[in-house]
């Protein structure tokens, strides 16, 4: 049985939300609120659009029509073309692909090691504690894009690469959240029940623990994912991310700015899908930090 | 009995201060030892470009500069000539040496920044008062749909975009390089904008808190005028979040202006950065990370004395 914490104190004197468990109670928030609902939709149909890439595609992403060169938006190719004569929208869907992508296996890396980091430091406690929260702060004081640079310049710049540098670089705030959160519940009396009723250290943490924590976990992975998207656009930028002939938002957008004064849709469109996702995913987080926190169950 | 606690504050402050330059030395030691090997295990090498360079000439340069060594000879070498503060000569500007490039490269960014981070909370702390004390309203909302539109356009599609309007369309602004101080405008809004996004909904968010309180319902009953409420008594605390993420702000600071250098050709350190690492300049590459987290380690510190300092219930540890 799971006992959430969240549902203990019962502040709500609203009877149709109080007898609403904690995820309806969640739900319904966010259901009832229509900029949450519309950033939901929009965020879902790129979504879709993205993994339905090679179908609804127009054209492949690297034919190349050298007589058409970059073309204006028309009926043919929506968002126009690229000097090279390629379909734009086809290459925003396939590098939405990547870009989504790298922005959640970054996030579900950062997810496992920061998860796993800060439950053991906070569960153990102690001198443990101390030395892995004192190894954060550390960490926190290094120029990690500089070493994420490194990283990709002097092995390769390949997708994989991309994945674990920046993965590797936004843990660290997860694991001061877990471990919070593990302090604050580790002594909690169904912690003791099931300790007291033979529960192994492993189980507490994923049977009981995890479960619990899982409001904060998921509102700070939703607002890492747009955090990774940006970085790898950021990356790309330098000439480091994606290579060529494939393509994420952020090489589009980087190569359409060098054209921007002559072809602006170029650097139009991919910003304009960047921008939707990054912007529904970070106001999609906010609204579900507010929804889960339970200081404001009472309005 | 007042004067007794806080001399024992001020001897624990430094106290404070001493443990963590303590610890930050092995720090450094490590940022100096990893980066070391990682760019000497990476297959590649600074005269191995594409220009073909006859293999005698390539062994007397990587005689001149004892990359024939062993490595762990290489590592002794780099380490003392750290203790003596000298990061070494560059491979790709045989002239300069590292401390010549960073001297020459780091004002530049240091202007670039400060000058950013001024104008982000210019903008990014009035816009989250102004959407706490109209919280809910549409302007709320507004407030911070526009502040969140803000962090969803990354910088390198903002910097043409103002480049594009000022200075080729409007004229006002020089659309590059460095040294008028019109020239500093559109690079350090640039740098700037998502950086007050931040501050604005740290702010918010703690004035919502904070504007619920005691002391502010106090403030208000001993017949404060709102704006004084506002400004003196709740901003105070209001700007604890905002001080602890200036540290990291000045880390994001520093690495986001390569970006910006880039699209503005800006002579900055962080161009020279990504130019030396993309040509192998191994000591170049080494001395900027160095330099960086020695930065950044310091400025942390600064960060976290200053927060301790606002904020007197925080103990030191």
């Amino acid at each position: 049985m799971k006992i959430r914490v969240a549902s203990i104190p019962q502040l709500a004197p609203d009877p149709v939300i109080s007898s609403l468990s904690p995820r309806a109670v969640v739900w319904s928030r966010l259901s009832r609120d229509p900029w949450m609902m519309t950033c939901a939709i929009a965020l879902g149909a790129v979504l879709l659009s993205t993994i339905l890439a090679p179908w609804i595609a127009p054209y492949p992403y690297d034919q190349i029509e050298l007589r058409l060169g970059a073309s204006a938006p028309s009926w043919n190719h929506w968002m126009g073309t690229d000097t090279l004569g390629r379909d734009l929208l086809s290459r925003c869907f396939y590098g939405g692909q990547i870009s989504i992508a790298v922005g959640v296996v970054g996030t579900l890396v950062s997810l496992v090691i920061g998860v796993l980091y800060g439950s053991i430091s906070g569960y153990r406690g102690g001198r443990t504690d101390e030395l892995m929260m004192r190894f954060v702060d550390l960490l926190y004081s290094l120029p990690y894009l500089f070493l994420v640079i490194i990283l990709l310049v002097f092995f390769s710049s390949s997708i994989l690469m991309l994945f674990v540098a920046l993965g590797l670089v936004q843990w660290l705030t997860m694991a001061r959240i877990v471990r919070g959160q593990v302090l604050s519940l580790k002594n909690a009396e169904f912690i003791q029940a099931a300790r007291v009723s033979g529960t192994n250290d492993i189980g507490i943490l994923f049977r009981h623990l995890l479960p619990n924590m899982a409001g904060p976990i998921v509102v700070y992975a939703t607002l890492t994912v747009p955090s990774v998207i940006l970085q790898e656009a950021f990356l790309s930028f330098l000439g480091l991310g994606v290579q060529p002939p494939r393509s994420s938002w952020g090489t589009l957008i980087s190569d359409g700015a060098g054209v921007m004064g002559l072809f602006p849709w170029l650097v139009f469109f991919p910003a304009i899908a960047l921008a939707v996702v990054l912007f529904a995913l970070n106001f999609l987080g906010d609204g579900l930090r507010d929804a889960l926190d339970p200081r404001q169950r009472h309005d | 009995m007042v004067q007794g606690s806080a001399v024992r504050r001020r001897s624990s402050l430094t106290k404070f201060i001493l443990r963590r330059i303590v610890i930050s030395i092995p720090v450094i030691f490590l940022v100096a030892t990893t980066t070391f090997f990682i760019l000497r295990l990476a297959p590649g090498g600074p005269f191995l470009s594409e220009r073909a360079i006859p293999p005698e000439i390539q062994a007397n340069l990587q005689a001149k500069y004892g990359l024939d060594q062993p490595l762990l000879v290489q590592y002794g070498r780099y380490l003392s000539s750290l203790l003596r503060l000298d990061l070494g000569p560059s491979y790709k500007y045989p002239e300069r040496t590292v401390n010549d490039i960073i001297r020459e490269g780091f004002p530049v960014s240091l202007q670039l920044g400060l000058a950013a981070l001024v104008i982000a909370l210019l903008l990014g702390i009035p816009a989250g008062v102004f959407a706490a004390v109209k919280h809910r309203a549409v302007l709320d909302r507004l407030t911070m749909s526009v502040v969140m539109l803000g962090i969803s356009l990354p910088t390198f599609v903002v910097g043409p975009m103002l480049i594009f309007v000022f200075s080729l369309t409007l004229y006002w602004f020089p659309p590059a390089l460095w040294g008028e101080p019109s020239q500093l405008v559109l690079p350090a809004i640039t740098l700037a904008l998502p950086y007050s996004v931040y501050i604005a909904r740290l702010t918010r968010t703690e004035m919502l808190e904070i504007l619920d309180q005691d002391y502010i319902r106090t403030a208000r009953a001993k017949g404060a005028g709102e704006f004084r409420v506002l400004w003196r008594h709740a901003l105070n605390g209001g700007l604890l979040p905002v001080v602890s993420f200036l540290g990291p702000a000045v880390a994001d600071l520093t690495t986001g202006s390569i970006v910006i250098e880039k699209i503005f050709a800006i002579p900055g350190l962080g161009r020279f950065f990504v130019e030396s690492a993309f040509s192998r300049d191994y000591t170049t590459v080494m001395g900027t990370v160095l330099f960086y987290s020695v930065l950044l380690i310091g400025a942390n510190l600064v960060v976290d004395i200053l927060y301790r300092v606002l904020d007197p219930r925080i103990e030191y540890r």
